[in-house]
């Protein structure tokens, strides 16, 4: 069992709760000073990363068994990473990777959420998590003259994603991203309705097989196509291409994957975008989880613990920590940078330790009251730097928060990055 | 024994079903406390039921359904050690979680009144936007503000300058074990709560005393703590992403590690310090834990670069950071330092000198926000070895220097970490006359040799503590102070009399104080 593997990790819990908070050293007020959207809208302390590794250790012992609780705390976390970037900062344990172990091991066991089980069935039938036709997924692209890579040869990918492919309102944006990269002289294809979901969302999900199935066809289709390189607009995806597909498929993923903000700004910095119309206006930006903390390169690693001056812990050989510490976090800003007129103002809580949209983990779907609470904490928190309008760089994240304006009624602006980059051009 | 249902109904009606769970997988997050005691076991007794109060209202009606239906209590904020477990079956857990607002922040009279679930990093931040800082406990600024004040000896790097927990609290709002609510200091006259003695009834020494009664008496709603001036930026200035975090340090400001040839000099210089009113944080190098460990990012990172002999802190050392509002005054506190040093045959450790060395200390001085790091990243957990005490500094000094020979052996039995550091711990407070020793080490959270060998250590450490003046300690807990108490005033006799007359019901948790019943 997997989350065995992990019991080291839990039994060094100290219970300290910095899980709980950002990273000490960057508290800056007492209004956002916590980080787990969890633990601060259920507030038992099961709900935080060190509440699940309390009830992780005590299922291996056999203290507990499966309860509809146990299946709430796990189930109501967005999986967006801002525990483990403050575990970690001062320690050197492995709370998002038992969260998702459990996740998985929850769903291996027939413990399952309802809500989910229903996205999980469209994907089986559709390939994609929004419970679309698979026949329409491609619709998004109507128009446009654009490659498409089951037929057509290109050297850059472009992976629209389910989110993208299937909202129409969030259409706009992504069809952009394509006509700027097409601007800039990029050899850009798509897969329209022949392209899949990445599995990404249902790895989070804890559906770990039905993520190996989704990665593996895509790296088989990409192999066939010839591509070496994707490119996306959707942070999940991202991540699911960049970290997950190298972690769970090794060696046979071996593709070179950036995110539309990567590729954009080293297009500007290029001089093959120029950018000359002036937007003025004071914007902030929201660092989405899988771009940010999450998108950290993943670095293969097999090893063990040793002890080294008698009673000390290290890794043979040492591991490669994802600790936040290298998430994408100065390109999408240098871009908002490069737009003329554009003030950026940034929140209290950013990059890796930056809270989360509220969408991830399945929440959006099984939990939307939960989902919107977290992006209205997350909108008061960019309304209190003044700015005018929120940036990002994610599908779910301009969604969710979209949503949440809708219903509050608030003023606030949500841009994703590509819309004010395209009005500039 | 399971809460009857009828309990179970009042209490629901009381705070709402939401806020109320008896779910196995709820309640171990609230039995397993691994701090101050892996050597006792994980996991300590389950509570019956765990309840969310949102005001001092509620948390009166459930401490009188407790004293009405024969059930046991303990409030628990930030809930970080093994002091705050649950020890008495029959248990109701009060989370405080819920009440987290800063009620009040008083810059002219410089306090702040706090609910408990408000931590030590948000006072801090909230109050440097206005000149003003507050003393941040050596656990962590994760931990309660309230709680520690309240309850508990609260002893920390800025000691030397903003004093203990203790000399902190003002007025504060306490709900008595027997439901009545009691508002304590200036409070309880409708003064305000600018002083923790009055005008209004003055029962600091009762209601915590030096060492707090760790939730064994009541529960505390609201309370004001003592802000002091902060001659710093208004906001400290974090570089870097995590882990390596760091930030400067400000113009008027000096930090360094001074070393010393003796425990007495080292003492010598610290009364000197104190006594010249020129230090604003100060504590041995240790942590407790390797102090450069609070520099590196990965335990593999601290490992390589110690081989290759960094971090060699010196064993009788501290950490020092002067803090001026001008330039004439930075001049004299350079002045001074340099003549105590002169005086007492100290130098600065170069090392401690480097960028970023000085960077990242000087941050977790300031704001204790590396503390889990250096205290339980490298072997998964620390104990103080039986000797926690405040005493003179004079006598700190004599229990460093047996705590020592106590390392040592220790060491060469493999039961601690052995990185060839000293990581026991201390602060001076009250002008340097007194101090807070603890004398820490790090052991292995999941190696049963050196968790029984921790147990071992621990045990002669007490027993040694009974024989010594070292004994006021917060870490000797429950009725087992009685064996302490001949060497010190009978104290264990006072409490069980306080106790009994303000718990007559013993419904509150006695483990951190003490219980009420007779030997």
């Amino acid at each position: 069992m997997t989350l065995k593997k992990y019991e080291n990790d839990m039994l060094r819990c100290s219970r300290c709760s910095e899980c709980k908070w950002i990273p000490l050293a960057q508290i800056k007020s007492w209004r956002f000073a916590q980080v787990c959207p969890s633990i601060s809208r259920y507030n038992f302390h099961a709900y935080s990363a060190g509440g699940r590794l309390i009830m992780g250790l005590s299922m291996l012992t056999g203290r507990i068994d499966y309860t509809d609780s146990f299946l709430d705390i796990l189930y109501r976390c967005q999986m967006c990473g801002a525990c483990d970037v403050s575990c970690k900062s001062n320690k050197d344990m492995e709370p998002f990777a038992i969260n998702q172990e459990l996740k998985i091991k929850a769903v291996e066991d027939g413990q399952l959420h309802p809500v989910h089980m229903m996205v999980i069935d469209g994907l089986r039938k559709e390939d994609n998590m929004m419970m679309g036709k698979k026949s329409e997924r491609g619709n998004w692209a109507d128009g446009l003259d654009v490659k498409n890579i089951t037929q057509d040869k290109a050297e850059v990918y472009f992976h629209t994603g389910c989110r993208y492919s299937f909202d129409e309102e969030l259409w706009p944006q992504v069809r952009a991203a394509v006509n700027i990269l097409k601007k800039a002289g990029v050899d850009i294809g798509i897969a329209g309705k022949d392209e899949n979901c990445c599995g990404g969302r249902a790895y989070e999900l804890g559906y770990a097989g039905e993520f190996t199935k989704y990665a593996e066809n895509n790296i088989e289709m990409l192999k066939s196509a010839g591509i070496t390189t994707v490119v996306t607009s959707c942070a999940d995806c991202y991540h699911a291409f960049k970290v997950l597909y190298p972690k769970i498929l090794g060696t046979k993923s071996n593709l070179k994957v950036l995110h539309i903000t990567e590729y954009l700004d080293q297009l500007i910095k290029e001089g093959k975008l120029k950018l000359t119309r002036k937007i003025p206006m004071a914007v902030t930006y929201h660092d989405p989880c899988h771009l940010g903390r999450m998108g950290e390169t993943f670095v293969p690693w097999e090893g063990e613990e040793k002890k080294v001056f008698s009673q000390m812990y290290i890794y043979d050989p040492p591991k490669p920590w994802r600790k936040g510490t290298k998430g994408i976090y100065e390109p999408p800003r240098d871009v908002i940078n490069s737009i003329p007129g554009l003030e950026l103002v940034e929140m209290e809580r950013i990059k890796e330790y930056a809270w989360c949209c509220g969408a991830g983990g399945g929440v959006i779907d099984a939990y939307p009251d939960f989902a919107t609470w977290t992006a209205l904490e997350r909108i008061e928190e960019a309304k209190a730097t003044g700015a005018e309008a929120m940036i990002t760089a994610c599908p779910w994240c301009k969604r969710n928060f979209t949503d949440a304006i809708k219903e509050s009624g608030d003023k606030l602006k949500i841009y994703d990055i590509v819309e004010l980059l395209e009005q500039s051009i | 024994m399971a809460l009857s249902r009828d309990v179970y109904r009042e209490l629901e009606d009381i705070l709402g079903p939401e806020n109320i769970s008896e779910d196995p997988a709820i309640l171990d997050g609230y039995a397993f406390q691994p701090l101050g005691g892996v050597h006792l076991g994980r996991y300590f007794t389950r509570p019956e039921a765990v309840v969310l109060p949102g005001s001092t209202e509620d948390v009166q009606t459930i401490i009188k359904l407790c004293n009405r239906r024969g059930l046991k209590s303990k409030a628990f904020s930030t809930g970080y050690g093994s002091h705050n477990a649950v020890r008495e079956e029959d248990t109701i857990l009060l989370d405080m979680r819920k009440m987290n607002r800063i009620l009040e922040l008083d810059e002219k009279n410089m306090y702040i009144v706090c609910e408990p679930y408000v931590s030590f990093a948000q006072v801090q931040a909230e109050v440097m936007k206005r000149g003003l800082c507050c003393h941040v406990i050596a656990a962590g600024s994760q931990t309660s503000f309230l709680a520690s004040h309240t309850s508990m000896h609260g002893n920390n790097i800025l000691s030397i300058s903003h004093g203990y927990s203790g000399r902190n609290l003002f007025g504060a709002e306490w709900v008595l074990p027997s439901g009545e609510v009691l508002r304590v200091g200036s409070l309880g006259s409708g003064a305000g709560w600018f002083s923790g003695d009055g005008p209004g009834p003055s029962l600091r020494g009762i209601l915590r005393g030096v060492l707090g009664a760790q939730g064994g008496l009541g529960v505390f709603t609201k309370c004001a703590g003592h802000l002091h001036p902060w001659p710093g930026p208004k906001e400290l200035l974090v570089k870097g992403v995590s882990p390596y975090y760091e930030t400067e340090i400000p113009p008027f400001f000096e930090y360094h590690i001074c070393e010393f040839p003796s425990w007495e000099q080292y003492g010598k210089a610290i009364n000197k310090i104190g006594e010249a009113g020129i230090g604003y944080a100060l504590h041995k190098t240790g942590g407790p834990g390797s102090h450069g460990t609070c520099l590196t990012g990965s335990n593999n990172e601290y490992y390589e670069k110690r081989k290759k002999g960094a971090f060699g802190v010196p064993w009788k050392s501290f950490s020092l950071v002067l803090a001026a509002h001008s330039q004439a005054e930075h001049e004299y506190q350079v002045k001074t330092l340099n003549k105590i040093l002169e005086e007492t045959d100290g130098e600065i450790w170069q090392e401690g000198e480097e960028p970023d060395w000085k960077n990242r200390d000087y941050l977790t001085m300031i704001r204790a926000c590396f503390i889990p790091r250096l205290a339980f990243r490298a072997g998964g957990t620390f104990a103080v070895d039986g000797v926690v005490a405040m005493d003179t500094t004079a006598h700190t000094m004599e229990a460093l220097k047996w705590d020592e020979s106590h390392r040592n052996k220790y060491a060469e039995k493999g039961v601690i970490m052995d990185d060839g550091t000293l990581n026991s711990w201390m602060v001076p407070c009250e002008g340097s006359h007194f101090a807070v020793v603890e004398a820490g080490h790090v052991f292995n959270s999941i190696d049963e040799k050196s968790i029984g060998g921790m147990g071992q250590m621990v045990h002669e450490g007490r027993e040694k503590c009974a024989e010594t003046p070292f004994n006021l300690s917060w870490a000797i807990q429950g009725d087992e102070v009685k064996k302490y108490g001949p060497s010190c005033s009978n104290y264990p006799h006072w409490m069980r009399k306080i106790k009994k007359a303000f718990d007559p019901n013993n419904i509150s948790d006695p483990w951190g104080y003490i219980s009420a019943e007779e030997e």
